[in-house]
């Protein structure tokens, strides 16, 4: 659009006598219009407010100034929630923790229940990436963790069997051979244990 | 006094945006005069215009987080404002206007949006302009006194004012642009 047809349309709009295709016309050049008259608009819109100075002063009654304020006393509750609004715009966002969830039972752990699908059947819907990446943590973390748990337990059965299965095939002889000495050395103490005691009556006898 | 007379018009914007009501009841002080003697003229009785000017208060400490400080433009914000807020209670009682009056219509329609390039204005410095713009207005003709008069006063658009003056919405229009370029040119050449 010319420069000349908004600046005449902006005449129009600060008097406040601009038809709504006039209206949509300008609004659209605000927008699009990169050479825009802004110091012109604002130039029409400084001379429209000082018609009014021209008119002879009047004042409205005394009374009126209570009036405002039982009016604005009305409205404390609105006002209120925007002056909170407006200090927790100011004051730092807490930190969102987010529940851990309750450590599982080892012997409770059923693969089928904690596979991909528990994951697929969490629909992340239409937030933003810092929101997204928050859901995509909360979900897959308790997860993660329980796959470790899971691969924990494995492990675990696993090392059991192999400790067993080596003191089964290495220690087991070791332990019938102490078993077997274990005797044989309890059998010569015995015999040992015999003979003293003879000759101490032997000795006793004599003396 | 919180805010007291020292203050300008921007510092005292600032401290209602912290909503002190002192600010406020300053702010009342200074324009209640140029304020109600505008909304009078458009709403024609007394009763009408306190209720529409204790409304106009109202909706500045309601929104005034709408207000743009960095334009420091405190008397052209609040005179629109209270324009807008007075021609829109006329076009309802004419029922000319009969959208529901909500938050947001407020803040569209009765909220004033300055131009990003605008010339900082105080009332005190503009009260000091009254004798060059009489002069000025004093200095166009009839019809173009009276077509911006019915425009800025009257809230008429180009098609109301033709009706009424049963002439074509066309000549409207360039009266209008016409008048209120001269009234630029007669105010900036007084400024000089």
């Amino acid at each position: 659009m010319e420069k000349k047809k908004i600046v005449d349309l902006i005449k129009l709009e600060v008097l406040g006598c601009i038809n709504p295709k006039d209206s949509e016309a300008l609004r659209s050049a605000k927008e699009t219009e990169a050479e825009f008259p802004w110091k012109e608009l604002g130039d029409y819109q400084n001379l429209a407010v000082l018609l009014p100075i021209a008119l002879k002063l009047g004042f409205p009654t005394s009374e009126l100034k209570d009036k405002v304020a039982m009016k604005l006393y009305e409205i404390r509750d609105e006002i209120k929630a925007k002056l909170d609004a407006k200090k927790a715009q100011e004051e730092p966002e807490p930190l969102v923790l987010v529940e851990e969830p309750k450590e599982v039972e080892e012997e409770e752990i059923h693969l089928e229940e904690v596979g991909t699908p528990a994951l697929k059947e969490v629909e992340i819907p239409q937030v933003s990436v810092a929101e997204r990446t928050e859901v995509k943590r909360t979900v897959e973390e308790p997860v993660a963790r329980i796959d470790h748990r899971i691969k924990a337990a494995v492990d675990k059965d696993m090392v059991e069997r192999v400790v067993r299965e080596y003191l089964k095939s290495n220690l087991e002889d070791h332990l019938n051979s102490l078993k077997q000495s274990i005797s044989k050395n309890f059998i010569l103490s015995l015999i040992f244990f015999i003979i003293t005691l003879v000759l101490i009556v032997v000795l006793f006898l004599k003396g | 006094m919180a805010a007291g007379n020292s203050l300008t018009d921007a510092e005292i914007m600032q401290k209602i945006a912290s909503y002190d009501s002192k600010a406020l009841e300053e702010l009342y002080d200074r324009y209640t005069p140029i304020l109600y003697t505008l909304i009078k003229k458009i709403v024609g009785d007394k009763e009408t215009a306190e209720e529409v000017l204790s409304d106009v208060f109202v909706i500045i400490w309601k929104q005034i987080d709408q207000y743009e400080f960095t334009k420091s433009n405190v008397y052209t914000w609040m005179v629109t404002l209270a324009r807008n807020k007075a021609i829109d209670v006329m076009k309802r009682k004419r029922g000319k206007e009969d959208r529901e009056y909500t938050e947001e219509y407020e803040r569209e329609k009765i909220v004033p949006k300055l131009s990003r390039e605008i010339e900082a204005m105080e009332l005190e410095g503009v009260l000091g302009m009254r004798e060059k713009v009489e002069t000025a207005m004093g200095s166009l003709t009839e019809a173009q006194r009276y077509v911006l008069e019915l425009s800025y006063y009257e809230g008429l658009d180009e098609t109301g004012i033709a009706q009424n003056l049963k002439i074509p919405v066309s000549t409207v229009k360039s009266k209008l642009q016409v008048a209120i370029s001269n009234l630029m040119k007669k105010i900036a050449k007084a400024n000089q």
